[in-house]
């Protein structure tokens, strides 16, 4: 895959080649921090109402059993909202393999930085981490004194500075690191679910070979483009049924027909089946030239 | 070249039409893997679906080497992940991994990381020392190390009967005190947190935390009941939660140091893969001082509010002493040295 292979996408992917254990690299796409940030309001959410649902239900047995306003009640309270906050993500991420609710739902998870299997360290740590995250800006911007107590004032906002800054991290890492996985060593990347579509140069129109669909270009006009128009072209012959796929295609007919020197007198041809044959016969020219190691990129000028 | 002979030409395509059952058949294992746990599958299924990884993976480098169909390489690559994901997964199951930590992983890291928990304990110590000194000989500075809402009423504008009471009461107060237990556990382990996380930054923040955060409150505080002639009754008061917290806060403390330094001397690696790798072994430390944290919790909330005697006091803190004491140095040793019997 090429750089310019890469913007047949509709956005640049943000890939990151790992090697697997058996020695073949994959290229794994890279989450966003808005992909992550989602998942995680996801996440919140659920676990707001689990924990809203926990603390009614202590509420209600409290009030049952006469115990209103008694501390032992908020102390039990407190200390369960913490264990639940921290364990709801390590146990999902670790029986669902790198991945909870939330991360499911956006089509992202966890995986190893080097390839290797997620280790049930790592999820602790990177989760733990998190804490220390979400409590430090929270903490610096509210009340940056307290972040060091007893500094001088003049050491308060550089350090409340230095601490936003790391728990900016996803946004400046390149690859959306937050501290929690620099430490244990994880990459957040998208699921890939790919159709497998049938191979455009068998899917053409079977019938009787006639001369209005018996396209023959000789060697000289298919050694004009590269690898990715040929891509393009395939995108677009994919594409048949959305709207404007017709007239696209026409327009590319024409563009083709112009740049290879396309027989005058048979220049009125339909296009779809004009430029199916075009692209095995384009292919298999390419892949030809593949197999004695010419890799032809882009169209000559 | 003629349109249909073309198709009989491409070694793609032929390629392809070998392969296609293969990687359909992983599909569809992966789609069965995917929605109901790998428990769905039988055990012909799942000694296959190492073999069709490897396939799909050898499929991929063909592939990407002789075929120019964008789909293919895509369908192959995401196959390839997806399979990767089912196969790598998180291994142990959870109730092992906790036994396995508790008993050898985490007295085993303490040991590992000895220097580095001594040095964040001596910084403790200092500050403590520092605050207990500066307090005793001017009893205003008390203000200025312990913070008005942290303190609770416990300054040198109490009265010594009102130090004394708060020291034993029991379930009446309780209100209050337990919580401020449940507060002190968020207070300290942040302080912890705080100690481990910012370990990245250096050894400074780390000391700062450890010295002022902690020990310099703590210092003041033993400051003003020794004026008092309490101090005795304070420890006994602080000390059974506070062997456990202080443990705990010292472990983060030295947890945050490893990170220090597997940053400032990498050794052979680069400094971020040493940091993931260092991060992983401190985080054992980090872990394990939460499950501390939260153990003092209990006891200060429990304990602390039902049990007023001060020998049973006293008992309990040498409990604790010779109990975290025994279960580093001893934990896991035995399994070590078989481990290490084993190997050879």
């Amino acid at each position: 895959m090429t750089a310019e292979a890469d913007f047949l996408q509709n956005a640049p992917r943000n890939a990151r080649e790992i090697l697997t254990p058996e020695g073949v690299p994959l290229r794994f796409e890279v989450a966003s921090v808005g992909d992550r940030a989602a998942a995680f309001l996801y996440d919140g959410s659920i676990l707001a109402a689990v924990l809203a649902g926990i603390t009614f239900i202590v509420a209600m047995t409290a009030s049952l059993l006469g115990f209103t306003g008694s501390a032992w009640i908020r102390t039990i309270w407190v200390l369960l909202f913490f264990m639940i906050r921290t364990s709801y993500f390590i146990y999902h991420e670790l029986r669902a393999k790198g991945s909870t609710p939330g991360k499911r739902r956006v089509g992202i998870r966890v995986m190893d930085q080097h390839g290797g299997p997620l280790r049930t360290e790592a999820v602790f740590i990177r989760n733990i981490t998190r804490e220390a995250e979400l409590m430090i800006p929270m903490v610096a911007i509210f009340a940056p004194e307290s972040v060091y107590p007893g500094a001088p004032a003049w050491a308060a906002l550089p350090s409340a500075a230095w601490m936003l800054i790391f728990s900016a991290l996803p946004f400046i890492h390149k690859s959306h690191m937050r501290a929690g996985d620099l430490l244990a060593g994880t990459l957040v990347v998208h699921t890939p679910r790919t159709i497998l579509y049938g191979d455009l140069v068998s899917s053409r129109t079977e019938g009787p070979e006639s001369d209005a669909t018996n396209f023959i270009f000789t060697q000289q006009q298919l050694d004009i483009y590269g690898i990715y128009e040929l891509q393009v072209l395939e995108r677009v012959l994919r594409e048949r049924g959305l709207p404007n796929n017709a007239e696209t295609l026409r327009a590319i007919a024409e563009k083709v027909k112009l740049k290879i020197g396309w027989n005058k007198e048979r220049w009125d041809v339909p296009a779809r089946p004009f430029l199916e044959t075009f692209y095995a016969a384009q292919r298999g020219r390419l892949e030809h030239k593949l197999l004695f190691g010419r890799r032809q990129e882009r169209k000559k000028k | 070249m003629n349109s249909r002979s073309a198709m009989f030409q491409l070694k793609s395509y032929e390629f392809r039409r070998e392969r296609e059952k293969s990687w359909r058949e992983l599909d569809r294992l992966l789609v069965m893997a995917e929605s109901r746990g790998l428990q769905s599958l039988s055990a012909e299924e799942l000694a296959r679906l190492p073999i069709l990884y490897r396939s799909a993976l050898s499929s991929l480098s063909v592939a990407r080497a002789i075929s120019l169909d964008r789909n293919v390489l895509e369908y192959l690559e995401s196959l390839a992940e997806r399979a990767y994901f089912i196969i790598y997964g998180a291994k142990r199951p959870f109730l092992t991994f906790v036994l396995d930590f508790i008993l050898y992983e985490f007295p085993a890291a303490v040991r590992r990381f000895g220097g580095e928990c001594t040095l964040a304990a001596a910084f403790l110590l200092l500050g403590a020392a520092t605050g207990f000194l500066l307090t005793l000989d001017d009893m205003d500075r008390y203000y200025s190390m312990v913070e008005a809402s942290r303190a609770a009423g416990r300054d040198p504008g109490a009265s010594t009967e009102s130090l004394r009471n708060e020291l034993y009461s029991v379930v009446e107060h309780s209100g209050v005190l337990s919580y401020f237990a449940a507060s002190l556990f968020t207070h300290n382990s942040l302080c912890g947190l705080l100690a481990f996380v910012l370990g990245i930054l250096g050894g400074i923040p780390v000391f700062i935390i450890l010295f002022s955060m902690t020990g310099l409150e703590l210092g003041a505080m033993t400051a003003l009941y020794y004026d008092r002639g309490l101090v005795w009754d304070w420890l006994g008061w602080v000390l059974p939660h506070g062997v456990t917290e202080l443990f705990a806060i010292t472990l983060c403390g030295g947890g945050g140091l490893a990170l220090a330094r597997t940053i400032i001397w990498p050794g052979e690696g680069t400094r971020l893969a040493n940091l993931a790798n260092g991060g992983r072994e401190a985080g054992k430390l980090l872990f394990g001082s939460l499950i501390l944290f939260f153990i003092a919790g209990m006891i200060e909330g429990i304990f602390r509010q039902t049990v007023t005697n001060i020998y049973i006091r006293f008992g309990l803190i040498a409990g604790s002493v010779i109990f975290w004491f025994v279960y580093i140095v001893v934990a896991g040793g035995a399994r070590a040295t078989r481990r290490a019997g084993g190997a050879t």
